[in-house]
């Protein structure tokens, strides 16, 4: 019931965002096209994200169900995080050697200090929830 | 890697960061800026990072009962599923504000390629999570 309200509400929001970014493209003609557009997208996108699990029929076929319980157990829930967790290193090496790389080129300076930002970030949030796991289990 | 490997490895490190510190500041002057700062940057963190390991097996190495429980603790179960969740969720932290560095750059008139390439390394990232998903269940 909880999530079908959270549902719900980010459906609305989804639909609120595309209309305003629409009405914003009537009333402001000179307003940058690429920002209202970046706005009437995210909220459609959230309205048919938060539409598609509303009316999903997943829970009605049992075989599904089974299927998603096993994924949700200790074991699937452990392979899971493995395969996450590779790809997040993966990620990460990936905007180290990006901002090498791109340090080279006659790219604006924000855009190297952007992904080695994001990069300590990231350490930064292994070590914040490792020791916040540690804690909690 | 046993500790003999692991040392040797990083005394290598560790050279090799002197050695391009080195060239950084022999060079400065004859290379572009951008190849000097590079060098320069690059050796200082193989020097760094090099450094603090080799004396972290120096300390191991003097005191090996606590090497003995660093190492049980690294290969527990518990420490290695409380890691993976770690580094789980900040990878997923890390994918969506890649999006969200994209958003921005729209806003902000960037050139076509920074959201183009956002979004292909966000796409990247989740198919190989999926394949990598797919293969563990089967190795697992």
């Amino acid at each position: 019931m909880k999530n079908r309200a959270i549902l719900v509400s980010l459906a609305i929001a989804g639909a609120l965002l595309a209309g305003a970014a629409l009405w914003a493209a009537r009333v402001f003609p000179a307003a940058p096209a690429a920002v209202l557009g970046a706005f009437g997208l995210a909220g459609g996108l959230l309205l048919l994200c938060a539409l598609a699990e509303l009316l999903s029929t997943r829970d009605l076929d049992p075989a599904r169900r089974e299927r998603d319980r096993e994924d949700r157990d200790e074991r699937g829930t452990m392979i899971r995080d493995k395969a996450r967790a590779r790809a997040g290193d993966v990620l990460l090496w990936l905007l180290l050697f990006g901002a090498g790389y791109l340090y080279f080129f006659d790219v604006p300076k924000r855009v190297n200090l952007t992904l080695l930002g994001l990069a300590s970030v990231k350490l930064l949030l292994d070590w914040v929830f490792a020791a916040w796991y540690r804690r909690k289990f | 890697m046993n500790r003999t490997q692991k040392k040797r490895l990083f005394q290598i490190l560790l050279a090799a960061g002197i050695v391009l510190l080195a060239l950084a500041l022999l060079l400065e002057g004859l290379v572009s800026d951008a190849l000097g700062g590079m060098l320069c940057g690059v050796g200082s963190g193989l020097m760094a990072m090099s450094g603090s390991t080799l004396l972290n097996l120096r300390h191991e190495a003097k005191h090996p009962e606590m090497a003995r429980q660093h190492d049980i603790e690294q290969r527990d179960e518990r420490n290695v599923a409380i890691r993976n969740r770690a580094k789980a969720v900040s990878g997923e932290a890390l994918q969506w504000s890649i999006m969200a560095a994209a958003w921005l750059s729209i806003g902000l008139d960037a050139p076509l390629w920074v959201p183009i390439t956002a979004t292909c390394v966000f796409v990247a990232k989740s198919v190989l999570e999926l394949y990598l998903i797919v293969r563990y269940q089967r190795e697992m």
